[in-house]
């Protein structure tokens, strides 16, 4: 099951030295952590400049060039739902100018495609089941969960 | 349209409004430059007769769910793969600033003066209206595009004094009264304090914005030390269409009236001037 299998893993992509800890005003070190940055962060920053160069047409149909105002959202958005556990996802670009973040384990799938601001679905392909699709606005609780649950 | 002001809502004759922003965040213009700005410019430089350049605002949305505020540590200006253009100040050496850049429109009201009245919400509205309104026709004249905002915030900024020989304790008690309870005990006196509040607005199921509320000890520019007390309330647009930032933007107003009462003496609200 792909659940399971996230769930052995280790966590992907984490990294200490970028853990922020937080010193406390004692001069004691405390033993939470701020937001720590998973290493593939970068990765996927990169990915969408690039993806930013797009030009009209670049599906060779009418393929609108990638929105940086709804790219900037996409990263802000992945960075509230992801999990210590989720691996870099593939980011591709949509013909309507928005952004799809695609996670592939054990012949399941989860898409994030974001088409605007506050306009995104989340769809889950399983392995042995049929597809379900929802919307996701400004709460992005349920979508937290669906991460939580799929990666671990 | 902009709503009319609720019967029941606090009143006050002499509030200690120092600042009040409105502001709208919108889809990058793309293909807006310098150039552009200058342009815009010599529409509005009758009124707005100076200009500045300032650092560029980064994006804002208001997420719920998740993890939260990391997502405000996403360097999104890492996308950018040329220099931001910067937000320009367009200033009117009366009270008003209006603020422009590539995704975001801001208007202020400022005090600038012992004797500057604020002017209350709706008038400074409908200035923000007008403003916007030219941003539009200009965007329009130069095919730039439309505004398509997708967040809206509202500030008020407070600046209450610290009477002399008072002392920011007693002065926080004097202003919030008892829910903060400041008071000095045997063992310690507070000497200052910082506080900030964040409340989501809107049902549990479907929030729509946030309310910030921060109070810190301060001092004006002549060192006369004052309690700032800024409420900002930030979120969507209620509708997609033209001018649908008004909607939320009479909201926040009426959310940060509100809260402002609640957390300010009775004491203080007659100092003020309280009338409804």
């Amino acid at each position: 099951m792909a659940i399971a299998e996230a769930r052995r893993r280790k966590p992907l992509g984490f990294s200490d030295q970028e853990t922020h800890s937080v010193m406390l005003p004692s001069g004691a070190t405390g033993a939470f952590q701020q937001f720590p940055r998973l290493t593939w962060e970068p990765e996927v920053i990169a990915r969408i400049r690039e993806l930013l160069e797009l030009e009209q047409g670049w599906d060779t149909y009418d393929g609108e060039p990638i929105d940086p105002t709804t790219a900037g959202y996409a990263l802000k958005l992945l960075s509230r739902v992801r999990t210590a556990m989720t691996p870099e996802p593939v980011v591709v670009p949509l013909s309507n100018g928005g952004l799809q973040f695609e996670w592939s384990i054990n012949h399941s799938r989860l898409e994030i495609a974001v088409y605007a601001p506050y306009d995104s679905e989340v769809t889950e392909l399983p392995a042995a089941a049929a597809p379900t699709t929802s919307s996701v606005y400004a709460n992005v609780e349920g979508l937290a969960r669906t991460m939580k649950r799929f990666f671990g | 349209m902009m709503q009319p002001r609720p019967s029941d809502l606090p009143n006050f004759r002499n509030p200690p409004v120092n600042e009040v922003v409105l502001g709208v965040q919108f889809s990058e213009i793309k293909g807006f430059s310098s150039v552009h700005a200058g342009l815009f410019w010599g529409r509005i430089r009758g009124e707005f007769a100076r200009f500045e350049e300032h650092g560029t605002l980064p994006e804002t949305f208001e997420l719920f769910g998740g993890l939260s505020g990391r997502d405000k540590s996403t360097p999104s200006f890492e996308l950018l793969n040329s220099p931001p253009v910067p937000r320009y100040w367009f200033i009117n050496d009366d009270t008003r600033l209006l603020q422009v850049q590539q995704n975001k429109l801001f208007q202020n009201w400022r005090k600038t003066g012992p004797n500057v009245t604020y002017p209350h919400y709706e008038d400074i509205c409908r200035d923000f209206q007008s403003s916007v309104a030219k941003f539009e026709g200009f965007l329009r004249d130069e095919d730039l595009g439309e505004l398509n905002c997708n967040q809206c915030e509202v500030s008020y900024i407070n600046h209450i004094p610290v009477e002399p020989d008072e002392g920011y304790a007693r002065a926080i008690d004097r202003v919030f009264g008892e829910w903060l309870n400041v008071s000095a005990s045997h063992e310690a006196i507070p000497e200052e304090m910082t506080f900030n509040l964040i409340y989501r607005l809107g049902p549990p199921s479907a929030p729509v914005g946030r309310l910030r509320v921060e109070m810190r000890c301060a001092y004006l520019q002549d060192e006369t030390p004052i309690l700032a007390l800024n409420l900002t309330a930030r979120g969507q647009p209620f509708q997609s269409d033209k001018g649908g930032y008004l909607g939320f933007m009479s909201y926040a107003r009426d959310v940060i009236v509100w809260r402002f009462t609640k957390i300010t003496s009775e004491r203080m609200h007659h100092a003020w001037g309280r009338f409804q």
